[in-house]
């Protein structure tokens, strides 16, 4: 959150006329919307339960309430997280949507670009990675990720990423490892592997702001 | 995680009492602040108090604009009397441009003019050298010219002419580089993140405030310290020439790092890839009533995008959708969330969709996708589906679209508080008023649009502006006048219009809006813009017939007639626009003035994907020098902030402001709501392109 940002556009808005009452749906921006965004900069924080409480319980109520595929997502560096319903398949790509309209789109469990977090993963090249992590084999690979900058243009994060495999579990999943390295960007993915080759539980990486995002598959 | 690749070399966000950026204290150096940069600082030293803006355009050039109050200054005037000011408010700019970045081994050298507009009271040019020692140390050595040549001169070029070229406000080319040279150095230290310190020697003599008595130059060394605030704030404190001490405050945001980069906005509905058996059956097309629930469906979920029906025309094979966006800042945005409803809600059979974009009710682009390509596409980078997608004129696949029941009439309305303000004049630098303005428009058919405005205002001091000084004028006075009209407290009609908007052919647009178009003037506006959708060049004619309006600003008009000759009924120009690429915009408008002035207009903005401009303009007209009065010609700067940069939620608002030092009546316009270049243009292929990233947000 860019507070300097919000802070001008707050003064100008308040002090020059686009506050008051409107029908107009493109004249919606008052200076009420934008105050509150600067007393309430992150959306609401969770209060009585933790959100990794909070999830937890939601993710038993959605299990019972539908049959599609269903997960967790945690993002422990924004103090939130959400159940993960999958609405959308495309060829391999999934796209898991949650209560408050934000989703990850995965393939094979590996996240591929995220939507309404802010500061989202657009879209992600990770042929070379997936298949070594789906394979369990170590090596190494090219990964890019594509971010929108603050003009709204495309910017490419590459790098190069390692995959090791955490000894090899003779029962139950896998643990691999990811470490990827570029230009002024360093992270490390974790994947838990099923004999199947999917990717059953994770931490990946996703940017600077969101951090890692925590996902698991329960259906 | 350090986003796209930008050399941070030598930046810096600290500015100098000139409210340059810079480590050191009355002294330039070749540090720039990061490309977008835009830093207010307020110092207070000696005897002025300035106020500066500073625009880092490009990674190698800034620009400044200062206003300064001087307190005890001692003018010489024209015919060599003296006159005391008790404030005397002077306008600068400064521009500064790095030709060489630093290298290991080699220091990075700017060249800089302060004050190289008008009078000149700190008119000064230099070529600076910057070099960083590790991490926290960074020493400058320069060469000066005007006042940074006015103390301890090793040499001289040429001499230094003292004269106004014209009545200010014109570059003062004469004086550039010539005069006395003289070195200075200094040095800035980071002891922490928060805290530096600087040291410099000054080449500025204070040679006219040391005469009028203002300061006592003791010595040639200021020391100063630096502290950071926070992200946005930094405050400095440092010593003048042994005998006074200043003070800096300042506050800095970038136009490039909005409050979440990409926006807060709720995720997308993705794309509903078919079953290939579907895509052959075309039995939805006998049967009854199935087009009007697509389009019922179609309707329903773009509304929950929050993006508006407009038109529907749907075919076995293709679709042709037209939308209004009100809520999309970046128009990719917009037809993107819309392409990917109408994967949702249309027949699998329908393989070619069409969106067309509407504005003023035209037409203004048709974007056309083969639906595979979106399935395809979805995951891939959005340039693929750029390359895929087809744009063409609004003329060939826009028209003669079935309209929703619920597209016209439609009426808008707002009502809200407003504030106005009136700056630059020497007796009260700041003035303004504030009130609350009540606006609607209502869409009566297509192109059609009736729109008003009306304001009452509650409190302000505009009225006190004074008005021109009889027997000066020399043009008829078509804006010097204007505080005459911020007088009555009555509620006033700012406008009240009826316009229409049309497509006459391929690549045209016309416009013709008749009523009270603004504050001072009531008539006729005619424009013809001839733009295709994938040009960056557009070029535009308008022609305006006018009457001044009443003082009052309610229905009366009245006489043309001024002090300084009768205004004439027509103005009109040629306009050329060119995207210039690379962030430029720039436009030439050459034609005939509202004071019946025939000349010229050049402006040259800096454009920021996001919705940023910052941009100068200046006005030559036959009118001369002599004639204009103060400032020669007209000029100004002009600045537009998107809203969503600010609230990370989208929203096609926009503030706008232009500042002039100085409004005369040379080179003024009249003004016109709903200009058709800047309606055009944000839905065609040129400008879409540059943030088509949005297209899958």
């Amino acid at each position: 959150m860019n507070v300097r940002a919000l802070l001008i556009t707050g003064a100008v808005t308040a002090g020059l006329a686009l506050a008051g009452c409107t029908n107009n749906p493109s004249r919606k921006a008052t200076a009420l919307t934008v105050g509150k965004q600067i007393l309430q900069p992150g959306g609401k924080k969770d209060t009585s339960e933790t959100y990794v409480q909070r999830v937890s319980r939601e993710a038993a109520t959605a299990l019972e309430n539908t049959d599609l595929p269903v997960g967790t997502v945690l993002l422990p560096a924004r103090d939130t997280g959400a159940v993960l319903v999958r609405i959308e398949t495309n060829g391999p790509y999934g796209t898991w949507g949650t209560g408050d309209r934000s989703s990850i789109t995965m393939r094979d469990g590996m996240i591929t670009a995220t939507r309404g977090l802010g500061d989202d993963l657009m879209s992600s090249d990770i042929d070379g990675v997936l298949s070594l992590v789906a394979q369990k084999s170590e090596g190494t690979a090219e990964r890019v990720q594509r971010f929108l900058d603050g003009e709204n243009k495309i910017y490419e994060v590459r790098t190069r990423c390692r995959i090791s495999v955490q000894g090899s579990a003779t029962r139950g999943p896998t643990m691999v490892r990811e470490a990827c390295r570029g230009d002024d960007v360093a992270f490390e993915n974790r994947y838990a592997v099923n004999t199947a080759g999917q990717i059953v539980e994770s931490k990946q990486w996703i940017n600077a702001r969101n951090g890692h995002a925590v996902v698991k598959r329960l259906r | 995680m350090v986003a796209p690749a930008q050399a941070q070399d030598l930046r810096t966000l600290n500015t100098n009492a000139y409210g340059t950026h810079g480590g050191l204290i009355d002294m330039p150096t070749a540090e720039m602040a990061p490309e977008g940069e835009i830093t207010t600082t307020v110092s207070h030293g000696a005897d002025a108090t300035r106020t500066t803006v500073t625009f880092q355009a490009t990674p190698r050039l800034s620009a400044s604009f200062r206003y300064s109050g001087l307190t005890g200054l001692r003018q010489r005037t024209n015919k060599g009397l003296l006159r005391l000011f008790t404030t005397y408010y002077d306008r600068s700019f400064d521009l500064r441009f790095r030709f060489l970045d630093e290298t290991a081994n080699r220091p990075a050298v700017a060249v800089g003019f302060r004050d190289f507009v008008g009078t000149a009271l700190y008119g000064s040019e230099y070529i600076v050298a910057t070099k960083s020692i590790g991490e926290d140390l960074r020493l400058t050595g320069g060469i000066g010219w005007g006042r940074l040549g006015s103390h301890g001169a090793f040499g001289s070029t040429g001499s230094r002419p003292n004269t106004i070229l014209g009545l200010g406000g014109v570059p003062t080319y004469d004086q550039w580089f010539r005069g006395d040279v003289s070195a200075f150095a200094g040095a800035s230290y980071d002891l922490t993140d928060r805290l530096s310190f600087q040291l410099e020697y000054s080449s500025d003599g204070y040679d006219r405030e040391v005469r009028d008595g203002l300061l006592d130059r003791e010595s040639s060394l200021n020391v100063g310290v630096d502290y950071k605030i926070g992200e946005a704030f930094r405050l400095s404190a440092y010593s003048l020439y042994g005998d006074e001490l200043g003070v800096s405050l300042s506050w800095t945001m970038n136009t490039k790092e909005p409050s979440v980069r990409g926006g807060y906005e709720r995720a997308p509905l993705p794309v509903a890839v078919r079953e290939e058996a579907a895509i052959a059956d075309l039995g939805w097309t006998l049967e009854d009533g199935t087009r009007d629930t697509i389009r019922g469906r179609v309707a329903k979920t773009l509304a929950k995008e929050e993006i508006e029906l407009h038109a529907f025309d749907l075919r076995a094979r293709s679709a042709r959708v037209a939308i209004r966006n009100p809520t999309y800042g970046m128009a990719p945005q917009a037809v993107g969330r819309t392409a990917r409803v109408l994967t949702r809600t249309l027949p699998a059979s329908v393989e070619t969709l069409t969106i067309v974009q509407v504005v003023n009710g035209i037409p203004s682009s048709t974007i056309t996708f083969a639906r595979s390509d979106l399935e395809k596409l979805e995951n891939a980078p959005a340039r693929d589906i750029l390359a895929a997608a087809e744009f063409r004129d609004g003329y060939t696949l826009g028209r003669d679209l079935p309209l929703q029941e619920d597209a016209f009439p439609r009426f808008y309305y707002s009502v809200g508080p407003y504030v106005k303000p009136g700056l630059f004049d020497p007796g009260e630098p700041l003035r303004a008023d504030a009130g609350v303005r009540v606006k609607g428009d209502y869409q009566i058919a297509p192109g059609w649009v009736a729109s008003g405005s009306v304001s009452l205002k509650l409190l302000g001091n505009l009225d006190e502006t004074p008005g021109p000084r009889p027997g000066q004028a020399k043009a008829p006075q078509v804006r010097s006048n204007i505080g005459l009209y911020v007088g009555e407290e009555d509620p006033k009609i700012d406008r009240l219009t009826i316009a229409n908007y049309a497509k006459p052919t391929r690549n045209t647009y016309s416009r013709v809006t008749a009523g009270y178009l603004e504050s001072m003037y009531a008539g006729v506006s005619g424009e013809l813009l001839w733009k295709p959708v994938d040009s960056s060049l557009a070029i535009g004619a308008e022609v305006n017939y006018v009457e001044p309006r009443d003082f009052d600003q309610l229905f009366d008009l009245r006489t043309r007639n001024t002090p300084g000759g009768q205004i004439p009924h027509v103005s009109g120009h040629l306009s050329a626009y060119y995207d210039l690429g690379n962030g430029f915009h720039t436009r030439v408008d050459a034609g005939r003035y509202l004071a019946g002035d025939w000349g010229a207009t050049l402006a040259l903005d800096r454009e920021f994907a996001n919705g940023w401009r910052v941009g100068v303009f200046a006005t030559k007209t036959e009118i001369s020098s002599d004639d204009f009065g103060e400032g020669s010609f007209d000029k100004g700067i002009r600045v537009t902030l998107p809203i969503a940069w600010g609230t990370g939620k989208p929203t096609t608002q926009k503030f706008s402001s232009t500042l002039r030092p100085v409004a005369r009546d040379g080179g003024q316009r009249v003004h016109v709501n709903g200009r058709l270049y800047d309606t055009v243009r944000g839905t065609h292929r040129p400008e879409m392109a540059k943030t088509w990233g949005k297209f899958w947000r």
